[in-house]
């Protein structure tokens, strides 16, 4: 299909104007960056590194939806680093080399995960706290225990578990392809059902949606739950790739995961913005990160120091160009 | 004239205690006091008056951050980067000054500058670019860690001034320490400023209702910009105390005040809703917290012990101020 | 009887908003409810709407009691509200909107956008409601969004559809489209209950009216048997002179005029704006709520943005962009939403009423407590706010006495000008007496007032000269002497009368 004038017309008034479709403005940006990486660092597009960020850009990308889910639907999750830390220590202390195991704790591992989340959205719902109390809270309650379980990070991965999750051929790997699958599954429901309108309506007026028959509780839970279960699944994937588990494993996902989500043009209000744009904001940090670690290779510098500034100052200028939105 | 107005002017003790901060703090200290009672009887090695000026040395640190904590919640707000600001100054201190004692005064300064301007930048972040107070101060949180990363590489070096150390060896009677001091002397300072000046009126207005205050023709900006750069002051100035006391350097000495001061805030009155709270209740919040946190040491459970107990206590006193509020 | 209530009472903060008020509503008819504000209508509405709970008495739908504790209880039982204020998610389309928690969904649960948008359609052609399902309901004009309020009521399988206030945004062209909307309800044996401060509106569609006044149900009649002046009445009725103090004898001609506008625009809610108020006058300005006084007011205050036009202060031409310019310029303002913006609830009556004039005594930044205290102590009795202890917080006063509180904080600043947004609104009677006297007593002072009210009475009675709005402009003006209910209502729906040469 060919896009015609009135399309592109369109496009470029809703960049003008961030109300409703900011989410595109990212792309635009994606692009604009893209050609100066080209020039400066060719060896970005060879396909070995692209396959590199895309395999880099899954665990981010998956945390990400949930976050999403949970901002959209007017709350914040900061506990996802550390739910993605304890899940971690959960599989590397329960499991072991026999098959029926592995699956038994990574299915112990997401009903956690799911748990966590509800227990977020029971608190939220029992008491009217704001919810980065909560989940900071909760986040460093999680943390604890994670801590009580491992001091440093430790506990046993079979290898056959890391082989299956970090299998890759070429182009294809089993994690990307991991998060293509639950973006597509997540993306049409939060696009296409019943519940997603309902996490748009939460956001956007909680007033109306209560008023229009829906349990606007049962809703936000189940945004949380949709986060916890997208931990537990990042958690096991990491612990997999490292064969260990940790109480820190997670820790630099919950300020990524919110800039993902907040590039992308979600707004922090809630009700504004969609996972297409977090998609974007996931591409966006992950090409950084993978220039910034190509940089930082060649002058022998530290990338994950600059990678905080980085992403610090990234929410930040994103947080002030959407200002005016609501 | 006069006499009618009488009854109306005289404030009694009843009257004060029927405000229900007031009725907080006061219940904080009733709290801290049993802790200790229990503390004495779990450990009686510990009744003596060293080791409560230990414990008092221990929570100075902490009692001085809270404050700016306490000013920055009772505005409606939250810092969550003055844990990095403490290890940032920590470790350019120490590096700058490398044993010479004619630096310690400038560094002292620069230190100090530094943790303003990480502040003055949080505040401008939230008032002119408003952005939410947590999201500014936890992407500040990660700029700074990324800046004493990059300047330590990781392993931090210097040593301390033999002159500077002596003052944190300093006791004065020969008991107590220099941080003490300075945490009695902040603590009353900022009580006196947030109940007696236009300023601490204001903070308290702000954070009970910002848009009144607006209205009330104050520019809330300003207030609201000062309160975050005097919380990176306090943050820095708790650094070089806490630094002077330090035989080495140390890139994990920040790390639990962020949520050790918001702790101390809350646990000693301090709402999240803004406007109610005060650094009188913050001290013996500190004290409570440091308490804590020495008793699971005892028990040897103290890093991940102290991380569940002073999570579910912040979520129980909020929650039971969210259940108060509602009814 | 589709619906009844019984002996339902009310209370706010120890206010009685409804006092044993018993009604019923029948299905197929058009039922007014009428009243001043402050009446209770609203309230009473909430109350079958399960948004407020009602201290005593009981609801019963089809003579059975029932309980309705939330907006979904009572959309079971068939009865559905369209609020005053906007009631839709901005960033969804008008489809989503209406749609919104009864969405139709297809294969994998996908929501079924055709089936969805015909539906819709052929209750919308079926109801003769014409509004664009496509456009985002924060895009809507606040007619288009009152009826796509009332297409999401029509969608529901609804009994009983109660309106409040559905004209007030609204131009001949919508109202008239709306009681045809009504018409086909009413033939669908649907009961509609119509609020309203229209009259005309009532006579023309409604079967039914009742009144209340001070929360007390005074009586209902059909339409057809009595007339306008009956209804005004009813809906009055009490002694005026009672309530409001004599205007002064005195003519105050030729006093200089104080706040001049000139031209004044905003960016969407009023244009080319053009007025002045003398000294020792009360400027009332009337007119439906929504077009425009509101923000005018608050633009004057600097705390709304003036795109342009200008502002002068006894002839010199101000600037004003904070608050704290108008301030220095003498200017005080009561916000309408006491509770959210005009007092901050968790603190003292004494921080609440020093605020605005902390900078007037204070020693190098220090409050000087006793000049402060000496200061609201003597305030507090001025204004004679009764409370135990200037301690106190303000959250449990009551709603009269919190009025006075706000009119104390600016007091010790002596303003020159007060800009009042419904000064009286949320207050009891005997409160409304009282701060009435304070008002008559500041403008004796020398003080000008201007006062946004949508009280009726309040502004023929208390107002020397007034202005009425309609969308966004000034309609007419007239002296306070002269006005009537019937002048204001015709000018504040855009068709001003000439009376002695003055419009």
């Amino acid at each position: 299909m060919k896009p015609s004038a009135d399309t592109i017309k369109t496009f470029v008034r809703d960049l003008r104007n961030p109300k409703r479709h900011s989410s595109k403005i990212i792309w635009v940006l994606l692009v604009v960056l893209l050609i100066p990486i080209i020039i400066v660092i060719p060896e970005f597009v060879r396909p070995a590194n692209i396959a590199n960020v895309l395999i880099q850009m899954a665990p981010l990308g998956m945390v990400a939806i949930g976050q999403t889910y949970v901002i959209l639907g007017g709350g914040i999750d900061l506990s996802v680093g550390s739910q993605i830390s304890l899940i971690s220590l959960i599989a590397s202390t329960l499991m072991t080399d026999s098959p029926l195991n592995i699956i038994a704790v990574a299915a112990l591992c997401l009903v956690c995960g799911v748990l966590f989340g509800a227990l977020n959205g029971f608190i939220l719902k029992l008491f009217p706290m704001p919810p980065i109390i909560v989940t900071l809270c909760t986040g460093y309650f999680f943390q604890g225990i994670a801590f009580a379980l491992h001091k440093t990070s430790g506990g046993y991965i079979p290898v056959a578990l890391k082989q299956v999750l970090t299998a890759n051929s070429g182009f294809f790997s089993v994690p990307f392809g991991l998060y293509v699958l639950l973006f597509a599954i997540f993306a049409y429901v939060l696009y296409r059902t019943r519940f997603g309108r309902y996490v748009y309506a939460l956001g956007g007026n909680a007033d109306v949606l209560e008023k229009s028959g829906i349990r606007i509780d049962r809703i936000k839970i189940k945004t949380y739950m949709v986060s916890g279960l997208l931990c537990a699944i990042v958690g096991i994937y990491l612990a997999a790739r490292l064969r260990s588990g940790s109480a820190r494993y997670g820790d630099e996902y919950t300020l990524l995961s919110i800039t993902a989500t907040v590039v992308g043009g979600t707004s922090m209000a809630g009700g504004l913005g969609g996972l297409t744009g977090t998609f974007a904001g996931t591409i966006l940090i992950s090409m950084l990160t993978n220039v910034l670690n190509n940089i930082a290779f060649r002058y022998n510098l530290q990338s994950t120091y600059y990678k905080d500034i980085i992403t610090g100052i990234l929410l930040i200028s994103a947080m002030y160009f959407y200002r005016n939105r609501k | 004239m006069k006499g009618m107005l009488a009854p109306i002017r005289k404030l009694k003790l009843t009257q004060i205690l029927r405000t229900p901060h007031a009725v907080g703090v006061f219940g904080v200290y009733i709290g801290f006091i049993i802790l200790l009672i229990i503390s004495y009887i779990i450990s009686p090695a510990s009744r003596t008056l060293q080791d409560f000026i230990n414990l008092l040395k221990q929570s100075s640190g902490l009692g001085m951050l809270a404050i700016g904590q306490t000013m920055v919640i009772m505005t409606g707000g939250i810092d969550l980067c003055l844990g990095s600001i403490v290890t940032l100054v920590h470790v350019l201190t120490i590096g700058l000054m490398n044993g010479d004692p004619s630096r310690i005064l400038g560094v002292c300064l620069l230190g100090l500058a530094v943790g303003s301007l990480a502040g003055l930048f949080n505040g401008l972040g939230i008032t002119k670019a408003r952005i939410a107070p947590f999201v500014m101060t936890l992407c500040t949180d990660f700029i700074l860690r990324g800046l004493y990363m990059i300047y330590t590489k990781g392993q931090p070096k210097g040593i301390l001034a033999e002159s500077f150390r002596n003052l944190g060896r300093y006791r004065i009677f020969g008991m107590v320490p220099l941080s003490v001091l300075f945490w009695i002397v902040l603590s009353a300072l900022f009580i006196f400023i947030l109940k007696k000046t236009v300023f601490g009126n204001r903070v308290h207005m702000i954070g009970a209702n910002a848009v009144c205050s607006t209205l009330s023709g104050v520019k809330n900006d300003r207030i609201i910009i000062a309160v975050y750069t005097l919380a990176g002051l306090l943050a820095a100035f708790t650094s070089i105390v806490l630094t002077m006391d330090m035989s080495a350097v140390s890139l994990n000495l920040g790390a639990d005040y962020s949520m050790d001061s918001i702790s101390a805030a809350v646990v000693g009155g301090t709402m999240f809703a803004g406007g109610i709270g005060g650094v009188e209740g913050t001290v013996a919040g500190a004290l409570i917290i440091r308490l804590i946190t020495s008793l699971l040491q005892k028990a040897n459970i103290a890093n991940w012990g102290k991380l569940l107990i002073q999570s579910v206590l912040i979520l129980s006193v909020v929650a039971a101020n969210s259940r108060k509020k509602r009814t | 009887m589709l619906l009844e209530v019984k002996d339902i009472v009310k209370r706010f903060y120890g206010v009685t908003v409804l006092n044993k008020v018993n009604l019923g509503f029948a299905g197929g008819e058009v039922h007014a409810l009428v009243g001043e504000n402050g009446a209770g209508k609203s309230t009473l509405m909430k109350i079958i709407g399960g948004i407020y709970h009602a201290d005593e008495g009981s609801v019963l739908v089809d003579k059975t009691a029932v309980k309705i504790s939330n907006a979904l209880d009572a959309a079971k039982l068939g009865i559905s509200i369209v609020h005053q204020e906007y009631n839709l998610v901005p960033d969804m389309t008008v489809l989503e909107n209406v749609m919104l928690g009864k969405e139709m969904t297809g294969r994998l649960k996908a929501i079924d956008k055709e089936s969805s948008k015909a539906y819709v359609e052929e209750i919308a052609r079926k109801d003769g409601i014409k509004v664009n399902l496509d456009k985002y309901a924060g895009d809507l004009s606040s007619a288009e969004a009152k009826v796509a309020e009332i297409l999401r009521a029509c969608t529901n399988s609804m009994r009983l559809l109660i309106l409040d206030e559905p004209t007030a945004a609204l131009d001949d062209d919508d109202v008239a489209s709306l009681f045809s909307l009504i018409r086909n309800l009413k033939a669908r044996n649907i009961g509609v209950i119509y609020i309203s401060h229209r009259l005309d509106e009532v006579f023309h569609i409604c079967d039914k009216v009742s009144v209340l006044k001070d929360g007390k149900h005074v009586g209902t009649w059909e339409t057809g048997a009595i007339d306008r002046d009956f209804l005004v009445k009813a809906m009055v009725g009490r002694e005026i002179t009672a309530v409001f103090p004599p205007r002064p004898t005195t003519k105050r001609e030729g006093t200089k005029k104080i706040l001049c506008i000139e031209h004044l625009s905003d960016a969407s809610h009023f244009q080319n704006v053009s007025l002045h108020v003398g000294q020792s006058e009360i400027l009332g300005i009337g007119g439906m709520s929504g077009h425009g006084q509101r923000e005018l007011l608050r633009a004057l205050f600097g705390a709304g943005k003036i795109t342009s036009g200008t502002i002068s202060i006894e002839g010199k031409p101000v600037v004003v962009k904070h608050p704290a310019d108008a301030l220095k310029y003498g200017m005080a303002f009561l916000s309408d939403d006491r509770r959210n913006e005009g007092l901050a609830q968790t603190q003292s009556v004494e921080r609440n009423i020093a605020y605005p004039s902390l900078n007037r005594y204070h020693r190098n930044g220090m409050v000087r407590t006793k000049v402060q205290h000496a200061l609201v102590g003597d305030l507090i009795d001025r204004l004679g706010i009764k409370l135990a202890s200037e301690r106190q917080i303000v959250q449990n006063l009551s709603g009269g006495n919190q009025q006075r509180v706000v009119l104390a904080k600016w007091l010790p600043l002596n303003p020159r000008i007060l800009l009042l947004d419904e000064p009286t609104l949320g207050v009891d009677v005997g409160a409304k007496v009282e701060i009435y006297k304070i008002l008559r007593d500041l403008v004796s002072q020398g003080i000008s007032i201007i006062m946004v009210t949508s009280d009726m009475l309040e502004l023929l009675n208390i107002s020397d000269r007034i202005i009425v709005f309609y969308e966004g402009s000034v309609s007419a003006e007239y002296p306070g002497e002269v006005a009537t209910e019937e002048i204001i209502m015709a000018a504040a729906s855009g068709k001003p009368m000439a009376i002695g040469g003055m419009v």
